[in-house]
């Protein structure tokens, strides 16, 4: 997929951009943001300043993720606050829709078209002429790597096509912003690596990358900025590094144990000398460890699944939990509150 | 502020045209205003078109235009293959020929296979994007809102029309099946051939109202079922409605322009036609109105596949 690294129609636009930005500010603004769904809350009070880079959004399912996205590129309006994406209100939708390009979480396509159809047609909705369109279009699809797929029906294409195709029209039109919703989803470890690589690249140019995940790990390498959400709300923001230091260096790791008797298990876990915390998970049904050796804990955790009867479900890094993240990024104590 | 957005947009994808093959700047915002609108319509009209005439959901649109052609072409056959109206076998004139087109037009064309043939095209432009969970997508391109209207109502009307003034034609000439050796002569002198051109006015103005109302519903987001059958309801008891109604049906303006009145009976005194200009514009005004509506609702359009 070097098509996706290679120079392409969003290289000369940071220069452009570098000429802009006195006329127009370079970030995307959320104040005091909310968004709800008749009576249920999507998001709430979201004050939030985005810069060019890879930002992630990062939190658990039905946290909020896709309705901010949904927010900035305009298919939703907020119910209070406003929302600027680079100086233009969000109710402009033809001056969104050019600045922005959204692979949304929807995965459906209209019917009996092919990938190049797709990409072509709805470059030509947005008023692109017939020759340029069709010139956009395969530029598009060749940097996703999709030129062979690109004659077929899209509804014969695997769940990685068909994001691949969906990244082709986001992308088609050279906007500045790209907003994509939970990109990694139904990709190998390869298309991973190379969907990470276009980000990167993308995001050195100049761009504004945003990704989401509920899993920090999958997006903490990439990204420039975190954005925790949970429940509607933005927990934190800020550099992942600072974050990453602060989780390396201050705090160990965290593991959570789902198991059915958590309260022998820690009786056992504590006999491990590098186990510094071990406390029964809140809801009962599992055991929340850190420790400062994970290697020698999972080997320890393995004789103990071994030698007794305890029934082990799962083993789970505690720092997926939004909570646990939460305090890191906000240099709390890392007790289980 | 608009104007310097439009501007900055077009610097931001100023560099693009490298990548597309050295084509000058974007393309979306090299030329603004009716041009770039203008190609906009023709995008979406460019999709709708596959969507009401070759998808499978045209098939609905497909059936309602087919029917009245076999209805008049079975009839004609079985006039044809028992011999005649009467013992002696005599065939209908054209004259008689245009009363029994008038009962099948205003009833069945017009009344049932236009409506909902409308119904179905144009609250698919919104709602069959939101079952197909597609609408995203048009919201997501960079148009204006009200030219995405603009664009999709133009589009449902092109269709619409091709389908259904294949239907009125394919009746019209089934007419002149019963004098074949007039059928020259009839075809190319009045009444026929004003009449088949009034007629496929009407058609055009059905469409137009019609679909005007329906895009309205889809707009809104309602469940459409329920306004589809009170309208149809309304607009069949139309004649009886107080005047004000009347005005706001738009069976009443199309009744008022077809050329060969039905003969009502004892009904007919209620049944007070307008003059054809009065009736044209009446129409066009309603639909414009309506397509305004559309258009200023649309800005507040959201994605609501429900929830995910
Ligand atoms: N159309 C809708 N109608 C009602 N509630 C909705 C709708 N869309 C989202 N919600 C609710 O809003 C909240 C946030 O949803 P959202 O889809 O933004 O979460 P998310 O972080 O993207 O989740 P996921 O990881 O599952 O994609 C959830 O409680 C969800 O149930
Ligand atoms: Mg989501």
């Amino acid at each position: 997929m070097s098509a996706l690294n290679g120079r392409n129609g969003y290289d000369s636009e940071t220069e452009a951009s570098g000429t802009m930005a006195t006329e127009a500010p370079d970030t995307i603004v959320f104040s005091n943001v909310s968004k709800f769904y008749g009576e249920i809350l999507g998001v709430n009070r979201v004050n939030l300043v985005i810069r060019p880079g890879i930002t992630s959004l990062v939190g658990p399912n039905g946290s909020g993720k896709t309705t901010l996205m949904n927010l900035v590129s305009g298919l939703l309006r907020p119910s209070r606050g406003t929302i600027t994406v680079l100086g233009v209100p969000v109710d402009d939708a033809e001056g969104l829709g050019r600045r922005v390009g959204y692979c949304t979480q929807v995965d459906s396509f209209p019917p009996g078209m092919t990938g190049y159809d797709f990409v072509y047609g709805f470059l030509r909705v947005g008023g692109c002429p017939a020759a340029e369109a069709a010139t956009r279009a395969w530029a598009a699809i060749e940097r996703v790597d999709l030129v062979d797929a690109a004659k077929r029906k899209v509804a014969g294409y695997s769940k990685g096509m068909r994001q691949r195709i969906k990244l082709a029209l986001a992308i088609s039109h050279g906007p500045r912003i790209l907003v994509l919703d939970e990109p990694m989803n139904g990709l190998d470890p390869m298309a991973r690596a190379e969907m990470a690589a276009l980000f990167q690249a993308l995001a050195a140019e100049g761009h504004f990358v945003i990704i989401s995940s509920h899993i920090l790990h999958e997006v903490d390498t990439l990204s420039d900025a975190v954005v925790v959400i949970n429940h509607g709300y933005v927990l934190a923001e800020g550099g992942i590094s600072n974050v990453r230091d602060a989780m390396d260096a201050e705090h160990p790791l965290g593991i959570l144990i789902r198991c059915d008797k958590p309260g022998q298990l820690a009786r056992h876990v504590f006999g491990h000398e590098h186990v510094i915390e071990a406390r029964v998970h809140d809801d009962g049904l599992g055991l929340l460890v850190r420790t400062r050796d994970s290697d020698g804990f999972f080997r320890a955790l393995g004789e103990i699944a071994l030698t007794t009867d305890l029934v082990i479900d799962s083993v789970t890094p505690a720092d997926d939990d939004v909570e646990a993240v939460y305090r890191y990024l906000i240099g709390g104590s890392g007790e289980t509150t | 502020m608009n104007g310097a957005a439009i501007a900055t947009g077009a610097d931001t994808a100023a560099g693009d045209g490298r990548a597309a093959g050295g084509i000058g700047p974007d393309g979306f915002a090299s030329t603004g205003g009716a041009a770039l609108w203008g190609r906009q319509v023709g995008g979406i009209v460019r999709l709708e078109l596959g969507k009401v005439l070759f998808s499978r959901r045209a098939l609905i649109g497909w059936g309602l235009a087919a029917a009245p052609v076999l209805l008049l072409g079975t009839r004609m056959l079985a006039i044809l293959l028992f011999g005649g109206l009467d013992e002696a076998g005599r065939l209908p004139t054209i004259i008689e020929e245009e009363q029994v087109y008038a009962q099948v037009y205003q009833t069945l064309i017009m009344r049932l296979c236009l409506y909902f043939g409308c119904a179905a095209i144009f609250l698919g432009l919104i709602r069959g994007e939101v079952n197909d969970r597609a609408l995203h997508y048009y919201l997501l391109a960079p148009l204006k809102r009200e030219v995405l209207i603009a664009g999709k109502f133009v589009g449902g009307l092109v269709g619409a029309f091709t389908l259904f003034s294949l239907s009125t034609l394919l009746t019209r000439l089934l007419m002149l099946a019963f004098a074949p050796a007039d059928a020259a002569r009839a075809m190319f002198s009045a009444p026929w051939l004003t009449h088949t051109l009034m007629y496929l006015g009407i058609t055009f103005l059905a469409c137009l109202g019609y679909g005007a109302v329906f895009l309205a519903v889809g707009v809104a987001r309602v469940n459409p079922i329920i306004p589809t059958l009170i309208l149809f309801g309304l607009e069949s008891v139309n004649i009886f409605l107080p005047a004000v109604l009347k005005q706001l049906s738009v069976v009443y303006y199309l009744t008022s322009l077809c050329p060969v009145p039905l003969d009502l009976g004892p009904i007919a005194i209620v049944a007070t036609p307008v003059a054809a200009p009065v009736a044209i514009l009446g129409l066009i005004a309603l639909a414009g109105a309506l397509l305004a509506w559309s258009m200023r609702r649309s800005r507040r359009l959201e994605v609501d596949y429900g929830e995910e």
